[in-house]
C-alpha cells in the first residue's frame, strides 16, 4: 500500500507541478489521516488544500492516503524496471473515458489485454507480474478514449 | 450465515454496523472502499488462473460513501463518490472487513473530535 502511496505522491509531483520534490509540491488534491482527518490546516472544507509540510511529513511516514485529481491524462512509468517478478505502472486521467491497457512484445505482437474499460477520474495503479514472461523488453500499451496513446517500456531480465 | 442488523454512516469518514449474533463494529469508509471486491479493484481470475491483478485507483470522492443499496438478500454494492459502483459485498466479505478493520472506542472518539473540530 504505501508503495502505492509513494507512486502517486511522485506521479502528483510530476503530473501537476514537474516537480518531484513532495516538500514543495503543490497538491490538487485531499490529504487524510488514517483517522480520516482534512489535513488542509488552512481550512478543511477546502477541497482542494495546498500540501501542509506536516502532511507531507506524514505521507513520508505512510500515515496518510492522497487522492489526486489529475488536471490531465499522464502514463506512469513502471517501477522497478528492468523487473524480475512484480512491476508497477499507471496511468491519470482527468475524467471518465474508456481505457485499454495491453502487454506487447517488442515487435508490437500482443501478449496480453490487461483491462479494457471505463474508468472513473483519477489515478489508476496496477501492479503487473511477469513471472510467466521471458527475458525481453515488453511495452505496456494505454491506449486512452480522449487523448493520445502511450507507451512504456518494460525490460524482463532474471 | 449471518447478516448485519444495520449499517449507517457514523460520520463522513465511518460505518457502523450491527449484526444479528451481536457483533458490533465500525470501519474506516477508506477500508471498505479498499476492500471492494469488484474485478477492476482485486482482479480476475479463469479457470483458476490470475488474468488481471486489478487497478489500485486514486480519486477524489473515493472514499466518500454515496449509498449503500441492497442486492437480493446476500449482499449490498456501494456506490461511491468518483462514480465507482460495480462492487457488491456478500454479507460474508462484510463481516470480514468489520472484523478485519475494527476501530477502537478511542480512535473512533478521536475521528469524531477531529471531524467536529473542523467543522466549527
Amino acid at each position: 500500500m504505501n508503495r502505492f502511496l509513494l507512486v502517486a505522491l511522485g506521479v502528483t509531483s510530476l503530473l501537476l507541478t514537474g516537480c518531484p520534490d513532495p516538500a514543495t509540491t503543490t497538491f490538487s488534491g485531499i490529504a487524510r489521516t488514517d483517522d480520516a482527518c482534512l489535513v488542509s490546516e488552512d481550512d478543511p472544507q477546502d477541497w482542494q488544500p495546498r500540501m501542509s509540510t506536516s502532511a507531507v511529513r506524514q505521507l513520508r511516514r505512510g500515515e496518510i492516503t492522497v487522492e489526486v485529481q489529475p488536471e490531465r491524462v499522464g502514463c506512469i512509468p513502471a517501477c522497478p524496471n528492468p523487473v524480475s517478478r512484480l512491476t508497477t505502472f499507471g496511468f491519470a486521467v482527468p475524467e471518465t473515458q474508456n481505457v485499454s491497457v495491453r502487454l506487447l512484445r517488442s515487435s508490437n505482437e500482443e501478449v496480453r489485454t490487461l483491462f479494457s474499460g471505463k474508468v472513473t477520474a483519477g489515478v489508476h495503479m496496477y501492479e503487473l507480474d511477469v513471472t510467466d514472461l521471458t527475458n525481453g523488453t515488453y511495452r505496456v500499451a494505454i491506449d486512452f478514449e480522449k487523448a493520445a496513446d502511450t507507451f512504456g517500456d518494460v525490460l524482463v531480465q532474471r | 450465515m449471518t447478516k448485519p442488523l444495520s449499517l449507517k454512516r457514523r460520520n463522513v469518514a465511518v460505518l457502523s454496523s450491527v449484526w444479528a449474533d451481536g457483533f458490533e463494529s465500525s470501519i474506516l469508509l477508506s477500508d471498505l472502499r479498499d476492500a471492494c471486491p469488484c474485478a477492476y479493484c482485486t482482479g480476475e481470475e479463469i479457470m483458476g488462473q490470475k488474468v488481471f491483478e486489478g487497478f489500485k485507483t486514486f480519486a477524489p470522492g473515493m472514499n466518500e460513501l454515496e449509498r449503500l443499496q441492497p442486492v437480493g438478500n446476500y449482499g449490498v454494492q456501494a456506490e461511491w463518490k468518483d462514480g465507482h459502483s460495480s462492487g457488491i459485498y456478500t454479507w460474508e466479505m462484510l463481516r470480514a472487513v468489520f472484523e478485519a478493520k475494527r476501530l477502537s472506542e478511542e480512535t473512533l472518539s478521536n475521528i469524531d473530535h477531529q471531524l467536529s473540530a473542523g467543522t466549527s
